[in-house]
């Protein structure tokens, strides 16, 4: 190892003690480490930016380049330009024209990728669940096919009347759910628990892993400090 | 019976005086000006507004009576104590009664202030200071003063006579005005010539309103007061909790980590390792794989753990790769990875990879470069042009890269549920066309399998293979037969799942049993 490598090694071993130290509870030393973590990687954000985005795709274009690509480059630089003017609250007006433009392509991006990309095929795959001659076609085991089809179309629609508050409005009777639809919202909880019982399993395990990641690391460090006093 | 009350200014005067010392008014000496003093106290305090007047006794036979008022009021309030109304005859007595106003304009002479009523009964004395007036013969005004006596007597003079004819209204009898007819009776309640009551300045307060009163005062004060913060124990229940937990944990991980010499078993199987692993054994030789870098440092351990398998075998293969983020730290993260020292293979960039860096717009920017790779990310992030390098061709890794689809693979590595999303929503299109040779792995953090795997389970596939977490590292680890994954890592993690899994299980029973017990132990005592 280097000794950039060492320095770096007993940096990230000391920084991470600071974001143990949370077990005692909150303390400015571990306020200290977020700071510092936010502020390299805003930094780096920053960097990467300037030197992949900004000056390459906008200005590199309009001092090297010719004709057309000058031109080119001179739009994102005056949509830029007028999102400045955000900061002033006297011209932010201005601004409200890029910013128009970003949200409404960055919405129409999401939602049409929502809707062709996840509602409607994953609700065709739900229902090709149960397509007796599309299942044979795609898997030998059709019986076993047809019950994970079966659960999740029970599952899909007792979750969706678990999450059913409307009513009709009856004058005469006071109003609330049908029986029917809250009988259903009580499987649906079910389902409901199952699904943040498999999220939490996700997320502790994710967080086990970075744990053990660190302890290897301290242990793996502490190794080589002995190998080499030794 | 020792003071008879005027009807006008109310004070005492002695019995037998026809006039009032103190205005001069006249004075009926019949007994119902007399006072008897009960009853006039309660009358006064009716009057009042139940304030008793305190020092002033008011006639009630002569003001109150004769007002109509008063009349209604006896009427009304008194007859249920059983006192009755006297007849409108009773009243004859009194000059201003209204059955006997016409006897009064008849019987009532004109009066001189100075003279008393010849007609009088015995009682009928001169005041004394009047008496001493007309002893002093000397003196030129008692012959004066005598005459108007002698003149009294006399039938009214024709001036007189004449205004009686005129105004038939009563004749005053007492009083400055006393001889004059038609004079206006002032409204009977300002007439009656008696102190005000005496109204007490202070609020009645009753004893359960002081209590009330001071309550209040006292929680007004007390909201004005600091009052300490309670005193936190600096050792609570949950601190114990959390260090426990974590000692707990930290020794099962250390104790793993340094004395366990067998490796636990990898898993046997895993359908998406499989598939992605017969994936990349399609694949050509130096087959062009693009290789999306969307997670954040915090979980690198656990993807980078889980991708090293992978992208051994992908090595193997010599598939050549471009690297992309949609993310600012992804670009670093990327070069990390790669020479990080855990990947069996050196890469060189620009020969074996390049890293395109970062797409900034999210979505957009991503639809950019699946629609235009080479205009969306022109240059690698060295500033290197990756599509038109020096010597006019482009470097290897993009060779015959036109369009997204042109790439033999894409790989993702996320730890974000919705960058995950977003790429597989903007692939999907290309990724499901039956005329496609392109695939698309996805290689995540654990907490995004329920995310992921619906798109992987579904049919068509818009994800063809799955790697998730470190079990889904450690089964493909398996399947090349190597040791990609550190044993010490499968170890640790195997035996953290299984000690959180004992913590949940007790602290669940624990959660029910407890308090269930300490219910049963308060029935007993209870009982005993």
């Amino acid at each position: 190892m280097s000794w950039a490598d060492w320095i770096g090694a007993l940096l990230g071993f000391v920084l991470t003690l600071l974001v143990f130290s949370y077990l005692i509870g909150d303390n400015q030393l571990f306020r200290m480490i977020l700071h510092l973590f936010i502020g390299v990687s805003a930094g780096f954000a920053a960097t990467v930016v300037i030197y992949n985005i900004i000056f390459p795709r906008m200005f590199a274009p309009l001092i090297y380049g010719q004709g057309s690509e000058q031109i080119l480059a001179l739009v994102p630089i005056i949509l830029a330009g007028l999102l400045i003017t955000k900061i002033s609250p006297r011209f932010a007006f201005i601004g409200n024209f890029p910013m128009a433009y970003i949200v409404g392509v960055s919405a129409a991006a999401a939602i049409g990728g929502a809707v062709m990309g996840t509602l409607i095929p994953q609700t065709l795959a739900s229902m090709n669940l149960l397509d007796v001659q599309a299942s044979q076609a795609f898997d030998a085991d059709l019986g076993l096919r047809l019950v994970n089809g079966i659960i999740i179309l029970i599952g899909t629609i007792t979750t969706l009347a678990y999450f059913q508050f409307s009513t009709f409005s009856n004058i005469t009777e006071k109003t609330q759910l049908q029986t029917w639809i809250e009988a259903l919202g009580q499987v649906g909880q079910v389902f409901v628990a199952i699904t943040f019982g498999f999220l939490f399993a996700g997320v502790f395990s994710a967080a086990l892993t970075a744990l053990i990641g660190r302890v290897l690391f301290s242990v793996e460090l502490f190794q080589s400090i002995i190998e080499l006093f030794l | 019976m020792d003071e008879i009350y005027c009807p006008l200014c109310g004070k005492p005067n002695p019995v037998g005086n026809k006039f009032c010392e103190y205005c001069l008014g006249f004075l009926d000496n019949q007994e119902n000006n007399s006072i008897d003093p009960g009853f006039t106290k309660e009358e006064e305090t009716r009057d009042s507004g139940g304030e008793p007047m305190a020092d002033e006794q008011h006639p009630e036979g002569s003001g109150d009576i004769r007002d109509p008022d008063s009349r209604d009021q006896f009427t009304e309030e008194d007859k249920g104590l059983g006192l009755e109304l006297p007849a409108a005859d009773s009243y004859d007595w009194m000059p201003g009664s209204s059955s006997n106003v016409e006897s009064d304009q008849d019987d009532i002479s004109p009066i001189s202030p100075f003279v008393g009523d010849s007609e009088g009964d015995d009682s009928g004395e001169i005041p004394s200071w009047l008496n001493d007036a007309l002893e002093d013969e000397s003196s030129p005004e008692t012959l004066e003063f005598e005459e108007p006596i002698e003149v009294s007597e006399q039938p009214l003079l024709e001036e007189e006579q004449e205004i009686k004819q005129k105004s038939p209204g009563k004749l005053e009898s007492a009083g400055p005005l006393a001889g004059l007819s038609g004079v206006l009776s002032a409204e009977p309640g300002v007439a009656r010539i008696r102190k005000p009551g005496a109204y007490s300045t202070k609020i009645r307060v009753s004893e359960n309103q002081q209590e009330h009163v001071k309550l209040l005062q006292s929680l007004l004060e007390d909201e004005g007061q600091p009052k300490p913060l309670p005193r936190k124990s600096p050792i609570s229940q949950q601190h114990v909790l959390r260090w426990g937990i974590a000692i707990v944990l930290l020794l099962a991980i250390f104790w793993s980590v340094l004395f366990s010499e067998d490796q636990l078993a990898l898993p046997v199987y895993d359908e998406g390792s499989a598939e992605v692993n017969r994936l990349i054994n399609q694949l050509p030789d130096n087959a062009r794989i693009l290789v999306g870098i969307d997670y954040e440092p915090g979980l690198a351990d656990e993807i980078d753990t889980t991708a090293v398998p992978v992208f051994n075998h992908l090595m193997s293969q010599g598939g050549l790769l471009t690297l992309i983020s949609t993310s600012p730290n992804g670009p670093i993260l990327a070069e990390r990875f790669l020479h990080s020292g855990r990947l069996e293979y050196e890469y060189i960039n620009g020969l074996d990879y390049t890293n395109l860096g970062y797409i900034p717009g999210g979505a957009a920017g991503l639809i950019s470069f699946i629609e235009n790779p080479q205009g969306t990310t022109p240059f690698s992030i060295d500033g290197f042009s990756v599509w038109d390098s020096e010597s006019g061709e482009p470097l290897p890794p993009v060779v015959g890269i036109n369009q997204i689809n042109d790439y033999d693979m894409i790989i993702l590595l996320v730890d974000d549920p919705d960058l995950a999303r977003i790429w597989i929503e903007q692939l999907s299109p290309i990724i499901t066309d039956p005329l496609t040779l392109s695939s698309l792995v996805l290689v995540t953090s654990a907490q995004l399998e329920p995310v992921v795997r619906p798109y992987y389970e579904s049919i068509p596939q818009p994800v063809n293979g799955l790697v998730v977490g470190l079990r889904g590292g450690a089964a493909y680890s398996r399947l090349i037969g190597g040791d990609q994954l550190p044993g010490k890592f499968w170890n640790a993690f195997g035996m953290g799942t299984f000690i959180a899994a004992l913590i949940i299980l007790v602290g669940g029973l624990a959660y029910y049993v407890v308090p269930e017990l300490s219910r049963t132990v308060r029935g007993q005592e209870k009982v005993n």
